[in-house]
């Protein structure tokens, strides 16, 4: 049933809208050629009938390599705005808060949710602690992917200052596992990906709260105030509701 | 500038050999440390004043590998380096005396030449059962060892073994072997890792500091920069193969036959640091890629752990499995996908049986209402 005369809510800023739309993009490039470069896979043939891997010069690694090394600085760079709009908006900074009773409260009202088990309790959160923390785990192994990648990508130079910064890595692990660690985590993020689409779209045909939308316009629309409304419009707010009560 | 005694140019004089020779030597050792023509003044004197160092050169946990890598640098000839340009005043397998007179001149080398001699390590040193797994003249090697580090000026680790602990640390490491740096503190020790290291880059190392009297300008990992400040990948002559995304697939290929890139075949040459690439083996004969097989990696830390040397993505250890990452993450994905649909069909047919529920509720209680008013009316009609 859809209910009607509900609130509008600006959650998130313009920033985060476009980091999360430049990562999406990036990130399909990053993990399909990160594939091709783990593995070069499609085959071709040369004029002298030996299988090569670079159809029409196309699919050649050195290409490949190219747009995994352009998309993951653009992904950078958007990883810097989308910080910079965290700066800016309350919206932007929805992270688990391990210290409060309402994020306990709320992932165990969510893990019931999704597990569907008796005894559903209301819930109404701007993000819920599943996604809070899930979010907050992708954004750590973001930085451990660009942290990897670049200590892969500086070696070709090990005097420039960006090898300077990022070797280290390599002497934490070795420059082989270094690879392996990168690998990994890309596949965790294929995950992640079907999951949170799936999520999304679940949640959007559910609560009909615009969950999916909100990437697009940054609103999202509830009858009533959600239970986390004091992470938007901050504390000062909650209270004088309570008072206005 | 005070005038050694011990020099090269002296050594020179005293075999009768010719200033032409001597200068074309150090042309030829010019060249060997990677040094522009413009140098060659320094060089000369260099080995007309500096005295030849004295290196101790100590054997661990190892194969001697390196010692017969060492013996077939052809530029300059292993001989001249170790009759002519330094002074090697201990090797166990090279020398010709053996026994307690041996070990008597190197305790007596020790403390005549205290803070002023080289000492080159071969091997790994073994921590286990108080040093026991490894005895050099009735005594732990790691004593040996430290007692030999304290006097020195510095330390080369010749191999992978003395740099990184090598074949014996390598899991399960049942003799607790390490490499040297766990146990000499606040010496500067250069790494020359490789297993072998490439001859001309051992010679060259301790050629530097015979020349020079100082260390070659090393990497974050002690290693000489000039020997090991590029991938293997980087300086690969097959490297155009590689980006032209043409690969070998089994080794005995047409693609393999043709030279193509050996990437796919588990190369390490991606993530090693070595000079195969430029100066190659044996007076730049050939070096592992060129005769056909892939790199394995040997100058890099716990090459041997790194998965097996014919895959890129080493096997996930599960037990009874041959499987790779890229194998379980396909698998994860359909996995994932599966379980998402089938959430999402739980979800609509709950909501439908929900509905269902609710309305059999409303029913029955609508029925309810409708007995009791006809009760009530019934019930009036009889009053």
């Amino acid at each position: 049933m859809v209910e009607k005369d509900k609130k509008p809510y600006r959650v998130f800023s313009l920033w985060l809208r476009v980091f999360h739309w430049a990562m999406v993009l990036c990130v399909t490039a990053l993990f399909w050629t990160g594939l091709y470069i783990g593995d070069p896979g499609f085959q071709g043939l040369t004029g002298n009938g030996i299988p090569t891997y670079a159809v029409d010069g196309w699919f050649s690694m050195e290409t490949m390599r190219r747009i995994h090394f352009y998309a993951g600085f653009v992904l950078i760079a958007s990883f810097v705005i989308r910080l910079y709009g965290a700066y800016l908006n309350k919206g932007d900074r929805l992270l688990p808060k391990f210290n409060q009773a309402l994020f306990w409260r709320g992932l165990w009202i969510t893990i019931k949710h999704y597990l569907m088990l008796p005894r559903q309790e209301e819930h109404r959160f701007l993000r819920n602690s599943l996604a809070r923390t899930s979010y907050f785990v992708v954004y750590i192994l973001f930085v451990v992917e660009i942290c990897t990648g670049l200590a892969m990508y500086a070696m070709i130079n090990p005097n420039s200052w960006l090898a300077i910064l990022f070797n280290p890595i390599n002497m934490l692990f070795t420059e082989y596992q270094v690879h392996v660690i990168h690998h990994y985590i890309a596949w965790i993020f294929l995950l992640f990906v079907i999951i949170h689409v799936y999520m999304a779209f679940r949640e959007d045909v559910m609560e009909e709260s615009g969950e999916v939308s909100s990437m697009v316009s940054g609103m999202k629309f509830y009858p009533e105030d959600p239970e986390d409304i004091a992470d938007l419009y901050g504390k000062d707010y909650v209270a004088k509701k309570e008072e206005n009560k | 500038m005070s005038e050694g005694k011990n020099t090269l140019w002296n050594l020179f004089r005293e075999r009768k050999l010719s200033r032409r020779t001597f200068m074309k030597s150090c042309v030829a050792l010019t060249a060997i440390l990677g040094l522009p023509p413009t140098m060659l003044n320094k060089v000369v004197e260099a080995a007309e004043t500096k005295d030849v160092p004295t290196v101790l050169w100590l054997h661990g946990q190892e194969c001697t590998g390196c010692s017969e890598s060492f013996l077939r640098s052809k530029a300059p000839y292993a001989t001249d380096m170790i009759l002519n340009i330094i002074n090697l005043e201990y090797d166990d397998t090279l020398d010709a005396a053996a026994g307690a007179p041996l070990e008597a001149h190197l305790d007596q080398v020790m403390k005549e030449q205290y803070g002023k001699y080289v000492l080159v390590v071969e091997g790994a040193t073994a921590l286990g059962n108080d040093g026991t797994y490894c005895m050099i003249a009735g005594k732990p090697f790691n004593e040996r060892l430290k007692q030999a580090a304290a006097g020195a000026a510095f330390i080369i680790a010749y191999g992978s073994c003395s740099s990184w602990g090598g074949i014996q640390a390598a899991d399960p490491n049942p003799t607790d072997s390490v490499e040297i740096s766990n146990v000499i503190y606040g010496k500067k020790i250069i790494r020359v890792p490789g297993c072998p290291p490439i001859p001309e880059v051992m010679t060259g190392t301790i050629m530097s500091y015979a020349m020079f009297g100082e260390l070659p300008p090393v990497d974050d990992q002690g290693r000489p920069k000039q020997f090991y400040g590029n991938r293997i990948h980087d300086t690969c002559y097959r490297r155009a193969f590689f980006d032209s995304g043409m690969y070998v697939d089994e080794f005995d290929d047409d693609a393999s036959k043709a030279g193509w890139c050996l990437y796919k075949i588990g190369c390490r040459g991606p993530e090693t640091y070595n000079s195969c690439g430029n100066l190659r083996w044996w007076n730049g004969l050939s070096y592992p890629i060129q005769s056909g097989h892939g790199c394995i990696g040997c100058s890099e830390p716990h090459f041997w752990d790194n998965g097996d040397f014919y895959t890129r993505l080493p096997n996930i250890p599960l037990p009874g499995t041959i499987t790779s990452a890229d194998t379980i993450g396909t698998i994860a994905g359909f996995v994932a996908t599966g379980a998402v649909i089938a959430h999402g069909g739980i979800t609509l047919a709950k909501h439908k049986y929900d509905d269902i529920q609710l309305e059999k509720k409303e029913a029955a209680e609508a029925a309810k209402k409708a007995d009791e008013a006809k009760n009530n009316k019934s019930e009036g009609g009889n009053q």
